[in-house]
């Protein structure tokens, strides 16, 4: 073809042409052609493509060689690409944790290099990563943009495309983002719903992920480099097993039974030979009344062992940051009717329990938080609603209420001890183990 | 592990006063720190009463709104400033678990309201060049029948200035923790102070 090409094989077939295994015969190197007809639809996008990618320079990125054009159609001859896909090695067989992030770990080296650029791809799924001997290849770059580039139609693959280009809104480089935590839980867990979180054990992971899928894009990694510095962490952990767990206990209004339900979860936690600790996150002081009326206390390191569980009362800024995930398996925070500041953190929990009376008031504010909650991410699967001081009648009523997620009651107790209740136990448990 | 003794005092407070053997030996720094820990992590209701001669935390109030972090945590503790022997009686009968008196270096001038702290602690510096500092204090305060149950302590000690003050007075110093910043504690100085809390 054109006089230096001579076509060894047919690589595959796409909606714009042809692509071919070629041989370049002044040099004698093996290159991809690929074949656009100029009345075909996709023929923008193809030399859109290759005007994008004749500046960059990056292992993982196809180089753009030459174009070559006739009367009917234009040529693009670039590197020739060994090995298959990710989408048909995930049909052949699974990929295991450790490649899955060190895939995704050498996929956010060439984002980075790409939005160093000013370029977002867009479309970033399994079929448009090429995986051969532990190199990535980034591949298909028809829906690439520029740093404020407005579209007036959809591009990407639905179920990787973060929400926002639904919209056909500005993007930036948070899209790409969300793109990846896609991938990441389909290379984890084999499904892209994000109700697999749920048991991804560690939770760590589950993290990471999660921040990547969120609704909103400020929520999520403002950039690939942070989220690439939360992978790398996460890869180096020597022993990933010993990642706590987190509970979250919100309250919508005062005095809701918040903190006596959080010690009620790290008494129940505690008979299941979980290593539990119970951690204050609001400013009402009430630990240490539990503290003050306790018959044996210990204290070591900041926390307070009382009556065998240990717990960590609200020392605001006064304690430098402690690293307790290696030590316990649930850490349970109480953080009582919680501030704007908070959010954030709650949303991040592996399990978040909302504590409500079944009064109607009671009901109407605590949907209105689990709006709040709700607002940024779907955390829907992770969320229970503790119903205290109910009868079963109106717990009845509110399971009723379409409103309330996941209903528990919780029996009245005086002593968090001695409680037994078999509907609780629902948040706790055993996580899955990954493939 | 620490057991907690039992803290019962029949409901009065505790008054606890500093005074430091002479100027920049950390007398403040502790109390503050003391302070923190008391209010912040044993969860009691503290005040802090500055008597020192340069008043320090009046000074420090002007810029402290600069500090957020720090504000916060001070804002735990009740502070008075330079107040008389009535208005200090007050203090001490209100609901207060732990008064803490800054003396500062000035405990000629203040020495019957530091007579009157149910537990007294002096803080020195061992350093060969203040050491001086320590044995004219000790010097001074030997006629008072209770100087033997105060309770002398020093951030920074030697071998050499411990031995000498054992053989020759028979005091015993003990180590305050080195607390960079008393706004921000790690687990292990809570540890350290929380076995300074129980042997006061």
């Amino acid at each position: 073809m054109f006089g230096k090409y001579r076509i060894l094989s047919v690589i595959g077939h796409g909606s714009f042409g042809e692509i071919y295994k070629v041989c370049q015969t002044n040099l004698n190197s093996i290159r991809a052609l690929k074949c656009i007809h100029k009345s075909n639809a996709s023929y923008d996008d193809i030399i859109r493509e290759a005007d994008i990618l004749k500046n960059l320079r990056h292992p993982g990125i196809p180089i753009i060689y030459d174009i070559e054009e006739d009367e009917e159609s234009v040529c693009i001859i670039e590197e020739y690409i060994e090995g298959m896909s990710l989408d048909s090695q995930l049909n052949k067989r699974i990929i295991n944790a450790n490649e899955a992030l060190s895939i995704v770990d050498k996929l956010c080296d060439i984002l980075e290099y790409l939005h160093g650029a000013g370029i977002f791809h867009q479309d970033i799924k399994p079929e448009n990563i090429i995986w051969h001997n532990n190199n990535v290849k980034l591949i298909d770059y028809g829906s690439a943009g520029k740093l404020g580039e407005q579209y007036s139609y959809f591009t990407g693959t639905r179920g990787y495309a973060a929400p926002e280009t639904y919209g056909r809104a500005a993007l930036d480089e948070t899209a790409d983002i969300y793109s990846v935590g896609v991938l990441l839980l389909t290379l984890i867990t084999g499904s892209r719903s994000i109700e697999n979180l749920d048991g991804l054990y560690p939770s760590e992971l589950g993290r990471i992920i999660q921040k990547c899928m969120s609704h909103s894009s400020r929520v999520r990694y403002n950039s690939i480099a942070k989220l690439r510095v939360d992978i790398r962490r996460f890869k180096d952990k020597k022993n990933v097993s010993k990642v706590s767990r987190k509970i979250a206990v919100v309250g919508a209004y005062n005095h809701c039974g918040a903190t006596h339900s959080a010690w009620i979860l790290a008494r129940v936690l505690q008979r299941k030979k979980y290593r539990v600790l119970l951690q204050e996150k609001n400013d009402s002081k009430e630990f240490f009344f539990y503290i003050k009326d306790a018959h044996k206390v210990k204290f070591k390191g900041g926390i307070y062992t009382v009556d065998g569980l240990d717990i960590m009362p609200f020392y605001d800024s006064c304690m430098t940051e402690a690293n307790l995930s290696d030590e316990y398996d649930w850490i349970i925070c109480d953080y009582g009717v919680p501030d704007k500041e908070h959010l954030l953190e709650i949303v991040m929990a592996d399990r978040i329990c909302l504590v409500s009376g079944t009064k109607s008031y009671e009901i109407e504010k605590t949907v209105e938080l689990k709006n709040t909650l709700l607002t940024d991410m779907d955390v829907k699967w992770k969320m229970y609603t503790l119903c205290v001081f109910s009868s079963m009648n109106d717990f009845k009523r509110a399971v009723w209420d379409r409103r309330i997620i996941n209903p528990i009651r919780v029996a009245y107790e005086t002593r968090p001890e001695k409680y037994s209740i078999k509907g609780i136990e629902k948040c706790f448990e055993e996580n899955k183990e990954p493939k | 592990m620490k057991k907690i003794r039992s803290q019962n005092n029949g409901g009065k407070c505790r008054v606890i006063g500093i005074v430091g053997t002479g100027h920049g030996v950390g007398t403040t720094h502790f109390c503050l720190t003391l302070a923190v820990f008391f209010a912040c992590v044993r969860g009691n209701a503290v005040s802090f009463i500055d008597l020192s001669e340069n008043n320090s935390i009046r000074q420090a109030g002007n810029v402290l709104a600069n500090f957020s972090r720090e504000l916060k945590s001070f804002s735990r503790i009740n502070t008075f400033r330079q107040c008389n022997i009535s208005e200090l009686a007050e203090i001490i009968s209100s609901n207060y678990d732990i008064v803490i008196i800054d003396f500062g270096s000035s405990i000629v001038q203040r020495k019957a309201q530091f007579l009157m702290c149910s537990t007294k602690l002096v803080v020195g510096s061992l350093s060969w060049w203040k050491i001086h500092e320590v044995v004219n204090f000790y010097a001074k305060m030997s006629c008072e029948k209770s100087v033997g149950n105060w309770k002398f302590y020093a951030c920074f000690r030697t071998e050499s200035g411990m031995k000498y003050l054992k053989k020759n007075f028979g005091m015993d110093v003990h180590q305050i923790p080195f607390v960079p910043d008393p706004f921000s504690l790690s687990g292990e100085i809570m540890d350290d102070l929380w076995e300074i809390s129980e042997n006061l």
